[in-house]
């Protein structure tokens, strides 16, 4: 377990569909983020003080 | 043995983590050739045990006391069970990547993806992280409210016991002492036998999935969403993984990895159902949950209808659930920061050794007791966000370990087979859909009936 001393896998070569998916997957992200910020600032608004 | 062997001068310092796990793998061979399973078995759970009652935390036991509360014994009954299989379908595939790898789940998405999946994970976990630290530090001082302890007693209890247990430098230790709290998860078992439920109702919803009071409304998809992030979360594949590495678990532990697993996902559906059931009184006798603004609100407002010793073993099971999370939640951000830091990342190493990996626990847990004992912090309406924030977080965490897990070069014969990405990628649906479908609704909150 000593992350340190040991050698680490080699990047994974990625097909064309990995790409494209990542790419979704970042696009999800972009979309998802806002979304996650806006619902948690609305629940914290709504919650009684 | 000695920790470390001084010298004028200087400090020599032996693999103290290392040899530490040789002893345990080396009781554990031991119990392998004498044929002794049972013995095996208790030297070997753990990672699966302590992830599935890690997160019955206290958002989820909100969740499912407010699910019981609004709903009743229903359709989330049986849907609380399929939440757990699908649990379990997804840590069964982190004891496999454990086991075929020895690395970290973080470690592994940076090494294969590169740095921007790397910090990407870790920043989705980070984030995730200590917003549920937060609510299970809340649900301790909820919890504790119940029998009249003071909010900073209860906090500072709690952060000693996440202290104290990482202080033995011992994973051993620490796990058996998660172990043993996390066993009083069963409390909410007696409190819904205090409600004295119809079990022929119990075993009617199993069946039919039904009654679903209402129909499909925005509160509905909520409550639904809420019950997935209670059993499905990022943290929880970073924890077993990193979990099943710390102890060292090798290819001839993973037929008790898997029932670790499997016995961790059961017993903690007993208590999830149980919690349901333990609150369903609230909606036979019309009291309203939408205000409780934590456990002991539900504990109090349970009184009456499970009695005294009912609502004292909710309120427990609340404080317990705090707890055990706050230790399992704080160790898988500080599994995650060794790995990605590449620095020692384990409860056997020293802590001149592994400074990274403590520290991170002693910060997290620091700032989400800090937090709490902020006046008027926000209580009901975060802990559900933070199951809910899960949920949409939890797709990109399921992509990664289904992309990992199908990883050939790295997981050799371990990799995915047919069953396990035909069920993994169905849970990937669904958790994307039913994100989309939480996006839905707060973008378009007139989409559905309230």
């Amino acid at each position: 377990m000593n992350g340190a001393n040991r050698t680490p896998f080699p990047q994974r070569k990625l097909g064309p569909g990995l790409i494209v998916l990542l790419w979704l997957l970042r696009l999800y992200v972009v979309l998802a983020v806002p979304l996650v910020v806006y619902a948690f600032i609305k629940a914290l608004q709504h919650t009684p003080m | 043995m000695a920790d470390t062997v001084r010298a004028p001068g200087f400090t020599l310092a032996p693999d103290r983590e290392e040899e530490l796990r040789a002893r345990d793998r080396a009781r554990v061979e031991a119990a392998r050739s004498q044929h002794r399973p049972v013995w095996l078995f208790f030297l070997l759970a753990g990672p699966g045990i302590l992830v599935m009652l890690g997160e019955n935390d206290g958002p989820s036991m909100l969740s499912y006391a407010t699910t019981g509360a609004t709903y009743g014994i229903g359709f989330f009954v049986p849907f609380i069970l399929l939440t757990f299989f699908m649990a379990f379908v997804v840590q069964e595939m982190t004891v496999r990547l454990g086991i075929a790898t020895q690395r970290g789940h973080a470690e592994l998405i940076f090494e294969r993806f590169g740095s921007f999946w790397g910090y990407f994970a870790m920043l989705d976990l980070t984030i995730g992280n200590v917003l549920t630290l937060i609510t299970e530090f809340i649900a301790i001082r909820a919890g504790a409210a119940y029998f009249g302890i003071p909010a900073p007693v209860a906090v500072a209890g709690g952060f000693a016991v996440v202290v104290a247990a990482v202080g033995f430098r011992r994973y051993f230790t620490w796990e058996r002492a998660a172990m043993a709290l996390a066993a009083f998860n069963l409390l909410f078992v007696p409190a819904a036998l205090f409600a004295h439920p119809h079990w022929d109702a119990v075993a009617g919803a199993m069946l039919t999935w039904s009654p679903l009071q209402g129909g499909v409304t925005a509160g509905f998809v909520t409550l639904l969403l809420a019950n997935v992030g209670a059993t499905v979360t990022p943290w929880m594949i970073f924890f077993q993984q990193s979990a099943v590495v710390d102890k060292g678990m090798t290819r001839a532990d993973l037929p008790q990895g898997r029932f670790d697993t499997a016995l961790g996902a059961a017993v903690a559906a007993v208590a999830a159902i149980a919690t349901l059931i333990a609150s369903a009184p609230l909606l036979v006798h019309h009291v309203s949950a939408s205000s409780f603004s934590g456990g002991v609100d539900f504990a109090s407002a349970l009184r009456p209808f499970i009695g005294g010793p009912g609502a004292a073993m909710f309120a427990l099971g609340m404080i317990e659930a705090g707890v055990v999370a706050a230790m399992t939640i704080s160790a898988s951000s500080a599994y995650a920061v060794g790995e990605v830091l590449r620095a020692r990342h384990s409860f056997n190493a020293s802590f001149a050794s592994a400074r990274p990996f403590y520290l991170m626990v002693g910060l997290s847990v620091s700032v989400a007791a800090a937090v709490v004992l902020i006046p008027n912090a926000p209580l009901l309406a975060l802990t559900i966000a933070v199951n809910i924030i899960a949920t949409m977080l939890m797709a990109p965490a399921l992509l990664f370990l289904l992309l990992l897990a199908n990883d050939r070069a790295i997981m050799g014969p371990l990799a995915n087979g047919f069953k396990s990405n035909v069920l993994g990628g169905a849970i990937v649906i669904a958790i994307a859909i039913m994100g989309a479908a939480y996006g839905a609704i707060t973008v378009l909150p007139g989409l559905l009936p309230k």
